[in-house]
């Protein structure tokens, strides 16, 4: 199915990218009117010392700041909860936000309840906020997230199990600071599954039947850079011109998705983490080759220029090979950096795989997969990849 | 289905969506703050009304226009309720006024259900809730939502405020404002209710201090009368407009400092009542009771003078008290006094009058009798016996008093003129107490023409006044009375004569006597040339009828002697 869109939209924030970027989270902030600054970060990017960094630039500005370290990867409803109550008992009026994806999306979330009430269960699905969100800066500390430019959040519904997706033009932060030094930090197993993950975001995007010229220039630049910089940069941690490379991917990746929208993989994932909290951007690498191969008849010429993208050889090759070579390609990636191709080894097991699929095909994600999917579908999907 | 596809993916890519934007936050925000400020504004402007004096419907009024900035209204009307009856207060626009009810708070009513509730009551057209007995009303005149608000004073309801609106819903916020706007409305009939009771109260004060007969006067510290009741100018004679803003001492003493002993001082220095007698200027005697004021910050900011005429009093226990003596006096000199005329009467029988110790003896039986009148006068003074009235001939009276004193005024060489008018009318008196008063007078002329070089006169004479009155006067040539002494005369004790010549006691008895008859006592005197004292005495109406009108016809008969 293909739908014509004749009218698109693309959000994107302000965006300071470069090395030593950090420097300007004292002046966004201030600029943007805030006097004392919720910091959100998590224990790791504490403890790399990106926090301890960050707070001379605030104080350079006048601000004062409360940091609030409360979150865990795949931020639960009570991290978020506790965190708005910091944020409204410590006088806070802006929402600065230095980690990785999970610090981000909490810091969204914060951010909501801070200015519209509530919990944050009334927030979910699309365009539920309805009073401006205090103003955000979000620095990412891992390539891959995309968060940083999207108008996603994703919290755990602890009760129900179950990731919700929180979708509003709001959560786009106000000014997104990539600094590639921040990114060089990670170590050899999260730079590859952080790497692959902005792949699936750029090859999702680039498919999804809400994709638009302007989403596409930047989902296959995304592919062109992971294709040339991932290996290099997993295989070390000190090559800045790959660090470098794979910040404009993962930043690129996450313009085209926040704007095209994502499509199987991500329904399935969000599954997986919220009832195995599994880590998001290996499970999307394990994940991602299988539902390329089930997508690929949806989208047959998209598939040819990403295999093209990723460096595979199309030429001379028939449409269904060349198409073919996509998958081929994300899947030699991934061997390349050593990245599992079995969800079983991150703890799925075959009795879930039902419960999965029902609600994958409820996730809001699939509405742009290419390909129509029924629970059956994604089943089987699991299936191939456990 | 692709349709909804469709729907969803727009939704996701947000083509109809954008980041909530503060300027409309802030806008909608700027919007409630003005309106706010508005409804404090009134609140504010109804606050202030209470304290200027304006009515209600004045308030009201002045508030509409800006109150429709802020709330949409098509009627407003406000209703009192006192006792369970309603009466409307204001209503907008006002000819709506004229056909609501009045009178007898029905039960019916929503005015009624909102004061047995004290809850503010919402009625909308389509809604649950009923307006009772205005609900046909509410739906005639096409109001859509109608907003009754109770105003409560001190937990007590005493007025509902009503806002109704053609196409307006009231919301929460519109409501708690009303509320504001209903409390302050509250205070404002509160308010005027206390006034008007506040008012009643002092205008009782107010009449009770102008009806007291004494005398009651507000001072300041520095002795300025500042009010007086309406029995000080009587009582000095003076218009108020000469008191008021005076000094006390300088307005009601005639004096150019203050009095000494002053009844104000004490209560001004020690902050405690106090209390004086002062004498007047004109011989009134006022007891003086002086109470310090004080603001509530208990400062001293002035007295009360309450002051009580005792002039009477003091002379009536003066009387009792002379009474009592000269009555003790008269008894233990009576026997002696009898003793001597007596004895000297024996002896006188046994001598001839050429015998040269009968001239001495006479003396001593003339001075005994002398003794005798002024124990005589003294006993009349002090003795509280009863008059015998009875119809009498004043022209008689005069007679008989003239035979007992005559001969001792022409024997100095005084020529005693009688003018008696003819047919006088009878009075109800006692004639013997009327005699001794003709006596005093006559006697007292004699002695200020005693001293005079020249013609010494005295005339007595007796006159009808209209029917209603009549009067008998003596006018005598004398030296007169000094005007400073006019206003004592009257008092007991009170005397210029020579010490051992005069009680003190003739005209205070005098004017006694002829107060008891109902009567007064004229004085006109005029130093060096004479005084003339009239007593003017009422007629008895039975015993006046068939008098003729006395015809001014006077007799005459004056009889010359020589002093020895």
């Amino acid at each position: 199915m293909n739908i014509s869109r004749n009218i698109s939209k693309f959000v994107t924030p302000e965006i300071i990218f470069g090395t030593g970027a950090l420097s300007q989270v004292g002046e966004s902030a201030a600029r943007l009117g805030a006097y004392k600054v919720f910091l959100v970060s998590d224990p790791g990017v504490v403890k790399a010392g990106w926090v301890d960094k960050a707070l001379p630039y605030l104080e350079r500005q006048g601000l004062s700041y409360h940091v609030w370290t409360g979150v865990s990867p795949n931020p639960k409803d009570h991290e978020v909860e506790e965190g708005v109550n910091e944020y409204l008992s410590s006088g806070c009026d802006a929402v600065v936000a230095i980690g990785g994806g999970s610090a981000i999306d909490a810091g969204k979330a914060v951010a909501i309840l801070a200015t519209n009430g509530g919990s944050i269960q009334d927030y979910e699905g699309i365009d539920r906020v309805t009073r401006p969100l205090p103003p955000m800066v979000v620095v990412p500390s891992t390539a891959g997230s995309g968060s940083e430019v999207s108008q996603f959040s994703i919290i755990v519904d602890t009760r129900r199990k179950v990731k919700m997706t929180i979708i509003s033009k709001s959560l786009v932060p106000d000014i997104a600071i990539t600094d590639p030094l921040l990114l060089a930090t990670v170590d050899q197993r999260l730079t590859a599954n952080t790497g692959l993950d902005a792949l699936t975001h750029a090859i999702e995007a680039y498919v999804s039947v809400a994709a638009t010229w302007l989403t596409d220039v930047h989902a296959l630049s995304a592919m062109r850079l992971v294709a040339s910089y991932l290996p290099a940069s997993v295989a070390s941690q000190t090559n800045e011109q790959a660090k470098v490379a794979m910040a404009m991917a993962s930043l690129e990746a996450g313009l085209a998705f926040s704007n095209a929208i994502l499509g199987a993989v991500h329904a399935m994932t969000h599954q997986l983490g919220g009832l195995l909290d599994m880590p998001h951007g290996e499970a999307n690498a394990i994940l991602l080759p299988y539902v390329m191969e089930f997508n690929r008849i949806a989208a047959m010429d998209k598939y040819i220029e990403i295999a093209r993208a990723l460096g595979a050889p199309v030429e001379g090759l028939s449409r269904r090979e060349a198409s073919l070579q996509a998958v081929e390609a994300v899947r030699r990636l991934a061997a390349d950096i050593g990245v599992s191709e079995h969800l079983s080894r991150l703890g799925l097991k075959e009795e879930f795989i039902p419960q999965l699929s029902q609600n994958a095909v409820k996730d809001a994600c699939l509405i742009t997969n290419p390909r129509d999917a029924t629970a059956e579908d994604i089943e089987a999907i699991f299936r191939k990849a456990l | 289905m692709l349709d909804t596809k469709r729907m969803l993916i727009e939704r996701l890519t947000g083509i109809h969506s954008s980041k909530k934007n503060y300027y409309f936050d802030l806008k909608k925000k700027i919007e409630e703050t003005a309106k706010r400020n508005t409804q404090l504004e009134i609140l504010n402007q109804m606050a202030k009304s209470v304290n200027i004096d304006m009515s209600l419907e004045e308030m009201l009024e002045s508030v509409t226009q800006k109150l429709r900035t802020v709330i949409s209204f098509d009627q407003l009307s406000l209703s009192v309720i006192e006792d369970g009856r309603v009466a409307l207060r204001a209503s907008v626009p006002a000819e709506r006024g004229k056909r609501l009810p009045q009178g007898q708070l029905s039960s019916g009513s929503v005015l009624h259900r909102v004061a047995e509730s004290r809850q503010p009551l919402v009625w909308e057209r389509r809604g649950r809730e009923g307006a009772g007995e205005e609900d046909e009303r509410l739906k005639a005149e096409g109001i859509a939502t109608a907003a009754f608000l109770p105003l409560l004073a001190k937990n007590r309801v005493v007025g509902v405020l009503y806002l109704g609106s053609r196409d307006h819903a009231y919301s929460q916020p519109d409501l708690m404002f009303l509320g504001q706007m209903a409390d302050h409305l509250a205070v404002f009939l509160e308010n005027a209710r206390l006034y008007r009771e506040v008012l009643r109260s002092k205008v009782e004060w107010e009449e009770t201090f102008a009806a007291v007969t004494d005398l009651i006067y507000v001072i300041d510290p520095g002795y300025r009368v500042v009010r007086v009741n309406q029995a000080v100018p009587e009582f000095f004679g003076l218009p108020v407009d000469q008191v008021v803003g005076r000094r006390c001492f300088e307005a009601l003493h005639g004096r150019d400092q203050r009095c000494d002993p002053c009844p104000a001082a004490g209560a001004l220095a020690s902050g405690r009542t106090s209390f004086q007698q002062l004498r007047t200027p004109t011989g009134r005697i006022l007891d003086v009771f002086s109470y310090p004021l004080f603001n509530e910050q208990r400062q001293l900011y002035g007295a009360i003078q309450y002051a009580k005429d005792v002039t009477q009093i003091v002379h009536s226990i003066k009387f009792v008290a002379l009474g009592e003596m000269a009555a003790g006096v008269a008894h233990e000199l009576n026997s002696p006094l009898t003793a001597i005329i007596g004895d000297a009467q024996l002896l006188l029988r046994d001598l001839s009058p050429d015998d040269p110790r009968y001239e001495l003896i006479a003396d001593i039986k003339n001075c005994g009798h002398r003794s005798r009148r002024i124990i005589q006068n003294l006993l009349a003074f002090s003795r509280q016996e009863e008059y015998s009235f009875g119809a009498t001939d004043l022209n008689e009276v005069v007679e008989r008093a003239l035979a007992l004193v005559g001969y001792q005024i022409e024997k100095s060489n005084v020529v005693l003129e009688k003018l008696l008018a003819p047919g006088l009318p009878r009075i109800s008196a006692d004639g013997q107490r009327l005699e001794q008063v003709l006596i005093n007078l006559l006697l007292n002329a004699k002695d200020a023409v005693e001293e005079q070089e020249g013609q010494r006169r005295i005339t007595i004479r007796t006159r009808a006044m209209k029917e209603r009155e009549a009067e008998v006067s003596v006018a005598d040539t004398g030296h007169g009375i000094k005007p400073e002494h006019l206003p004592h005369i009257f008092n007991p004790f009170f005397t210029t004569k020579k010490a051992g010549k005069g009680t003190g006691l003739g005209l205070s008895v005098s004017l006694g006597i002829v107060e008891t008859h109902g009567g007064r006592i004229l004085v006109e005197s005029e130093p060096g040339r004479g005084s003339t004292f009239t007593v003017i005495l009422p007629v008895d109406r039975k015993t006046a009828e068939g008098a003729d009108e006395p015809a001014p016809r006077e007799g005459r008969r004056a009889q010359r002697g020589e002093s020895t």
